[in-house]
């Protein structure tokens, strides 16, 4: 694997960006309360609670099933999900969601690591569907809300910590939600970002648009030897050379330290995407190198 | 079955169509005073996520 400095780059932006999004100091620290100014009309795609004490922008996915629960069509975010969807994919999972970046940092526990088996990726689109689109439209509340360990963690927790008066309306759904929270951590600790490839509905919405976004993965078909590395670097679990542009990439460009054989491009580079069954009949030349190490 | 050609064609279009579609809908969210709405809803706190309500 060729030694680039895109990995640190990457770590360095999730940081910021959680610490950014969630900057606002008063809310943390002078008598907490959310922040009410006019940055809460900013919708970005990622997964961050707006009931956080520091939260500046407001959760896509909590505004959509608001505007589920008041009966109206949310245009204004499914618009701006739309666009950076058909811009970027999911380039903003892999490089700016502060729950991705939690979730990568549990996983570098070291203990022995498990694959997530395939069709547990199709839950996601469910989870989309039924618990933000279609139950909080029929029960009037935001039903996702419920179950989001996102929530708990930026918003739960630091809201019982900063506000004692809230602590004796802690009842079943506030430890359910702790449950939910402890064990999505426990499984990302074992699987790669297991909550964004099973169940995040934000994921779910982004994912409809990699194969089309402009921002594009692509594989050089003279220089992948399928050695696998890039599955073993992937936060996602992939194989980037069977589908660059898979639902499941998040974009982060961590396969591309391999011998150049990925590389970031655009839906209107001519360069041709390559499929396995390519790769099968024109088999690499690689003249001294056989693995990526 | 398409070639790569077609494929980047179709690819762009559909990409096209995506990004009017987002404008139109963002225009249209604009009118309607979605901003405000969003706003509202992410001033007062959410029961449902920190466990309460």
């Amino acid at each position: 694997m060729k030694k680039t400095k895109l990995p640190i780059i990457r770590w360095i932006i999730l940081a910021i960006s959680a610490l950014l999004i969630n900057s606002y100091i008063s809310g943390w620290l002078y008598k907490p309360h959310l922040y009410t100014g006019k940055l809460k009309a900013i919708i970005l795609p990622v997964l961050n609670c707006y009931a956080c004490p520091g939260a500046f922008p407001s959760c896509p996915i909590g505004t959509i099933q608001h505007f589920m629960v008041i009966k109206f069509v949310p245009l204004l975010t499914l618009g701006i999900l739309i666009i950076l969807g058909a811009l970027v994919g999911r380039l903003f999972c892999g490089w700016a969601c502060p729950f991705g970046l939690f979730q990568e940092l549990l996983h570098k526990i070291p203990t022995p690591k498990l694959s997530m088996p395939r069709w547990m990726r199709f839950g996601k689109y469910l989870f989309l569907i039924i618990t933000v689109f279609v139950v909080p439209y029929i029960i009037t509340d935001t039903f996702f809300c419920k179950l989001c360990p996102q929530g708990a963690l930026e918003g739960g927790i630091p809201q019982m910590l900063l506000k004692p008066e809230l602590r004796h309306l802690a009842g079943w759904l506030y430890w359910t939600k702790i449950a939910i929270l402890t064990i999505t951590i426990f499984l990302v600790i074992f699987i790669k970002r297991f909550f964004c490839r099973a169940i995040c509905p934000l994921g779910a919405f982004l994912a409809i648009f990699n194969k089309i976004s402009i921002v594009q993965m692509k594989v050089n078909i003279s220089q992948c030897t399928q050695c696998k590395l890039c599955k073993k670097v992937c936060p996602v679990d992939i194989n980037i050379y069977e589908d660059p542009n898979s639902p499941e990439c998040i974009r982060c460009g961590l396969c591309i330290g391999c011998l150049n054989g990925v590389k970031y491009s655009t839906i209107f580079s001519s360069e041709p995407t390559v499929k396995p069954q390519q790769i099968e009949q024109n088999p690499p030349k690689i003249p001294e190198i056989n693995n990526c190490d | 079955m398409l070639n790569n050609s077609d494929m980047r064609i179709l690819k762009i279009t559909l990409t096209a169509i995506a990004v009017i579609v987002g404008i139109i809908l963002i225009v249209a969210g604009v009118k309607i005073d979605d901003i405000t709405e969003i706003i509202t809803n992410g001033t007062i706190l959410c029961l449902s996520c920190i466990g309460i309500g």
